[in-house]
């Protein structure tokens, strides 16, 4: 398993947008994909998930990825978050 | 047959017939039956089809979004398919039919429940507000599980529009797809949003119903008279005929209105004036154009970002901007930079909760604040130039500072154009609201640095007279013809003719007949209103001598107090003028 602590920095944290981008990404891959914020853990792959974690801007986000593909799925992940989800802002 | 009366706020004037639009809201049953084991496994069947629906429903309704207004209008729907899909959602569904041996519909309402509180626990506001977003997917899908009677859920006929209430951002959504016959609310009042926005694209509405989402269904027929504010569920024939006359009778006032339209707007001694459309959506252009609007005064473009959640980028805008100018062209079009903060505050640009809004970070502070958005704004207004009917106009400016800074920005971004070889029109007029007192104390010096003013009474006055209009416990002290007020209008007025630039009213003062006359008797030729207002507001002007008002308001001056001054002028004005200030034949209550 690879963990890596991410900070969301877009403007308007994981939005409904930012979340379809991130759970279309995860379930590109075979390993499991679990974020954890405040203690909370979510799936990944689940778009009602990943909204119900209210990850907003400077929120810092733990992702926990488990799989054959994990470090491949890690580095993918954290360039969408890094790159704000590719938004203009 | 039997039938019902409901009577309600008739916010938007018109009649309308037509079948009913349920929206959202569905009611979740509170029953818990209990099913034997093998009849669970059917259960999870039935809630398996009725989600294989609602896929086909949801990519359907994308797919038209898409064409209609764009892609990326219709990604919402696309996260209700990935909602719809979600195995957490799915699971959850599963064990609560398949362990707790209850119905389908049970076990929609619990989870909706379960995820109602997680999202209420929320505290960020725009991602609390997803919530809808989960309850709309199990909405649709819980409707699916009974077996639906119409062949086929079709968004697309006419219908008229029943929800509980509808949001800004939803009501312009809606109302811009075009196929809304009227609209009935339980919520809403004359002065929402979306109450402006009906009556603006002449749609009948009806508000403050109470519980019409609980009296009517999907399929029913409905009549839906916004002028006398009442709603009639399933009306007989005769009763329907009654109405069929009013509408007609509607309709010919309606012609009427537009008669209007096609008179010349000049005064009786010959004096030309121009009145112009205040708008909030490009597709209100043409119902403006109709009632007689030469131009748009003011297009708010804030709406642009009430719309959607998300930011609108550079495209979104200009689709906007450049679709207003060809629907004007060759009229003039002013285009308001964004007015957000204040009371009009939107979650996805994140500003803080003030202690005092209207005095706090709002409309160009907001603008000078975060730069890049201003100039992805500006960058989409200038391409959207070409025909050279759009002029820029800046709000809330307090001082010659904010004035040098986006004169600064604007040249930056022009530049930048010019580099790409984009074409613009390079003397696009820029123009400030005067609605800060300050401002309007140095207008003269204001205007040798922009190519117009547009006076925003509304925020001019409340300001000025420090008086919210909107609480009830001082709004009795809200009043435009405060001699106060007056000078001060007439102070901004001969600064802008000084300097010979154009001088404009776009606040609630140019659509009230009386406060028209007197602004036209301060120097006043150019009014923006919301278009209904337009055809009376011509009538007055019309039916008057320019020369003769003139006189009337500066005697007026010299009285001590507003009601001084609007006695003299009703009275020095009916009795020159006897007609000018007739609202005849409005059937209407607004």
């Amino acid at each position: 398993m690879v963990t890596k602590k991410i900070t969301v920095k877009n403007k308007l944290g994981l939005h409904a947008r930012a979340a379809v981008k991130l759970v279309n990404l995860a379930n590109r891959f075979e390993s499991s994909v679990k974020i954890e914020k405040d203690g909370n853990i979510i799936d990944g792959k689940s778009v009602l998930g990943t909204l119900t974690l209210a990850a907003t801007k400077g929120s810092s986000i733990t992702l926990r990825i488990a799989g054959k593909d994990e470090e491949i799925a890690l580095e993918s992940l954290e360039a969408l978050i890094n790159d704000k989800f590719y938004e203009n802002e | 047959m039997d039938y019902f009366r409901v009577r309600g706020t008739g916010v938007s004037p018109g009649i309308a017939y037509g079948e009913v639009l349920l929206t959202e809201k569905v009611i979740f049953s509170s029953k818990k039956e209990f099913i034997t084991k093998n009849r669970s496994i059917k259960e999870w069947e039935r809630l398996q089809k009725a989600s294989e629906q609602t896929k086909k429903q949801l990519e359907q309704i994308k797919k038209e979004v898409g064409n209609m207004i764009g892609e990326d209008n219709s990604f919402i729907f696309e996260a209700h398919l990935m909602i719809l899909k979600d195995k957490s959602l799915l699971s959850a569904l599963e064990k609560r039919i398949k362990q707790d041996l209850c119905k389908a519909e049970w076990a929609i309402s619990q989870v909706y429940d379960r995820y109602n509180k997680i999202f209420e626990s929320i505290t960020d506001e725009y991602l609390k507000q997803r919530k809808s977003d989960v309850s709309d997917v199990l909405s649709r899908l819980y409707r699916n599980l009974k077996p639906q009677k119409r062949k086929k859920i079709d968004d697309k006929k006419d219908k008229i529009i029943v929800a509980h209430d509808l949001l800004p951002s939803e009501a312009a959504f809606r109302l811009n797809q075009g196929n809304v016959l009227a609209i009935a609310l339980d919520m809403g009042g004359a002065t929402s949003h979306t109450a402006i926005l009906a009556r603006s694209l002449n749609i009948p509405a009806v508000m403050g119903l109470r519980n019409i989402t609980r009296k009517v269904k999907n399929g029913d027929y409905l009549i839906v008279d916004g002028s006398d504010g009442e709603v009639i569920i399933d009306p007989p024939f005769a009763v329907q005929r009654e109405f069929a006359d009013k509408r007609d009778k509607y309709d010919s006032y309606r012609k009427e209105l537009q008669k209007t339209a096609k008179l010349k707007a000049c005064t009786l001694d010959g004096v030309k004036f121009s009145l112009m459309a205040n708008i909030e959506l490009s597709k209100e252009v043409k119902p403006a154009f109709s009632l007689g609007a030469k131009g748009i005064g003011l297009f708010r473009s804030e709406f642009i970002y009430f719309q959607r959640t998300d930011l609108p980028d550079e495209e979104d805008h200009f689709k906007v901007y450049s679709r207003l100018a060809e629907d004007a062209a060759p009229l003039p079009v002013y285009i308001r930079t964004v007015d957000i903060g204040g009371e009009k505050n939107l979650p996805q640009m994140k500003i803080e909760k003030e202690p005092n809004p209207a005095l706090g970070l709002r409309a160009i502070r907001v603008s000078l604040r975060d730069r890049e958005m201003f100039k992805v704004q500006l960058r989409a207004i200038l391409r959207a130039s070409v025909k050279r009917n759009i002029r820029l106009l800046i709000p809330m400016i307090t001082e010659m500072e904010e004035i040098e800074e986006v004169k600064l920005i604007l040249k930056e971004v022009k530049e930048e154009l010019q580099n790409k070889n984009i074409l613009f029109d390079e003397n696009i007029p820029l123009g400030v609201m005067i609605e800060v007192p300050a401002a309007a104390a140095v207008s003269d010096r204001i205007a040798k640095e922009v190519d117009y003013f547009s006076i925003g009474t509304n925020d001019l006055i409340q300001y000025y007279l420090a008086v919210d209009r909107t609480n009830e416990l001082v709004s009795h002290l809200f009043k435009p013809l405060h001699p106060s007020v007056l000078r001060l209008l007439r102070f901004i007025v001969k600064n802008a003719h000084k300097e010979g630039i154009e001088v404009s009213v776009c606040g609630e003062m140019s659509a009230d007949p009386l406060a028209a006359l007197v602004l036209l008797g301060l120097g006043i030729r150019k009014f923006s209103m919301n278009p209904i207002f337009i055809p009376r507001i011509k009538r007055a002007l019309r039916s008057v001598e320019c020369q003769n008002i003139e006189k009337i308001v500066q005697k007026a001056m010299t009285f001590k107090t507003a009601h001084e001054i609007e006695e003299y002028v009703i009275e020095k004005i009916l009795f020159k003028h006897p007609t000018a200030l007739l609202m005849q034949e409005v059937p209407l209550t607004m």
